[in-house]
């Protein structure tokens, strides 16, 4: 069987019919199937990390491990695309592969772990409890104290993941790709004078986090949805974003 | 729950983690959702960006913490004379909080500049 593809994006019906097919029987052809329907996606977010010192081949392999998982995982019956739930699991993976090199130096090794953790089980709980979890169920999740999750949390307001966070001119381009146009983004917020030149070196997904979170109204699961990725990265993003505009206004 | 926390800073950047990690362990304990946790420290940096910006030579912050029903009442403020010709609330500063926060309660008495106001346990 050999799935339609349209500008490298596997046909969303017959992705639905393998996950139903594969959800029955368990059949490995068909999981073989619906991993090289989306080895495209896993290209196309091997190459955003691309660049850094470690050769694509050995990322694209570390990609694919993170797109196993989420055929596995995957439930057919939630109202989400794959690879929508799939990009922030091989994202995950690439990170986790990345970890040693990409935090900055003045972050703990257990907060590192803590909050690569605390990402994951953000997916995973917020897909079983159809909302966003709490820190008590996290911490029941992850096996550790709340303490321990809270400072998870702060690590990521405290510190980014500032190499792998640098946008790429792809990952701009698939930005359009998901939200259609940022004409409106740009509009809505360049009549806030002051802040215009602050907004425009802001990369493009940075830019549309801010509308959708604040002009929109989306909650950060939502944007997460939206955009592909974790809700924790959204979380990450918006205060690094906001704490960026601050020192501009402030200067 | 009814007691109110209240916890007092150097009036710099550095300190004002320890505002947010008051503030996110009384949320944690309300059972707010990660992601309103993370929003409710924004709206603690985005208020004590503000009070710092309009104050002049502020030496301390003291910051209220009431858990409610409603969520996590927020009141920061203080003490000394204000800067000529900046508002307590920016245009932006006001567009972030009205997005994550209701009851927003801008003051200037007795000397104290002060912002207050409400961060509800589910918002959008």
């Amino acid at each position: 069987m050999i799935a339609t593809v349209r500008r490298g994006v596997p046909d969303r019906d017959h992705v639905k019919e393998l996950f139903a097919q594969f959800r029955e029987n368990q059949d490995p052809e068909v999981r073989q199937e619906l991993i090289e329907v989306h080895l495209g996606l896993v290209e196309y977010l091997a190459r955003r990390f691309a660049g850094r010192g470690e050769p694509l081949e050995d990322l694209v392999q570390v990609a694919t491990i993170g797109l196993i998982k989420a055929v596995d995982r995957f439930d057919p019956d939630r109202a989400v695309e794959f690879s929508t739930y799939a990009t922030p699991t091989i994202v995950g993976e690439l990170k986790r592969h990345f970890r040693d090199k990409g935090w900055a130096v003045r972050v703990p090794r257990r907060l590192q772990e803590l909050n690569l953790q605390l990402g994951d089980i953000t997916g995973k709980l917020s897909q079983e409890l159809g909302r966003t979890p709490t820190v008590a169920e996290m911490a029941q999740a992850a096996g550790t104290t709340e303490d321990e999750v809270l400072e998870g949390l702060e690590s990521a307001h405290a510190y980014t993941l500032t190499s792998l966070d640098a946008p790429t001119g792809d990952e701009d381009l698939a930005l359009r790709d998901q939200i259609g146009s940022e004409d409106e983004t740009i509009e809505l917020l360049e009549y806030r004078t002051s802040l215009t030149p602050l907004l425009d070196e802001l990369p493009p997904r940075e830019r549309t986090m801010l509308y959708l979170r604040f002009f929109k109204g989306m909650t950060q699961s939502e944007i997460a949805e939206k955009l592909g990725i974790s809700q924790m990265h959204v979380s990450r993003l918006l205060a690094k974003t906001l704490t960026t505009l601050r020192e501009g206004l402030e200067g | 729950m009814s007691d109110v926390i209240s916890v007092r800073i150097p009036a710099d950047t550095p300190h004002v983690a320890l505002l947010r990690a008051a503030a996110s362990a009384l949320a944690a304990r309300m059972d707010f959702p990660i992601d309103r946790i993370t929003e409710l420290q924004i709206v603690v940096d985005e208020v004590c960006s503000r009070l710092m910006a309009v104050s002049e030579s502020p030496s301390a912050i003291t910051m209220e913490l009431r858990p409610s029903e409603g969520g996590v009442d927020l009141t920061a403020l203080t003490e000394g004379p204000r800067r000529t010709g900046r508002e307590l609330l920016s245009e932006w500063s006001r567009v972030i909080l009205e997005a994550i926060a209701k009851d927003i309660r801008p003051g200037m008495e007795d000397g104290r500049t002060s912002l207050g106001l409400l961060v509800p346990r589910a918002g959008g």
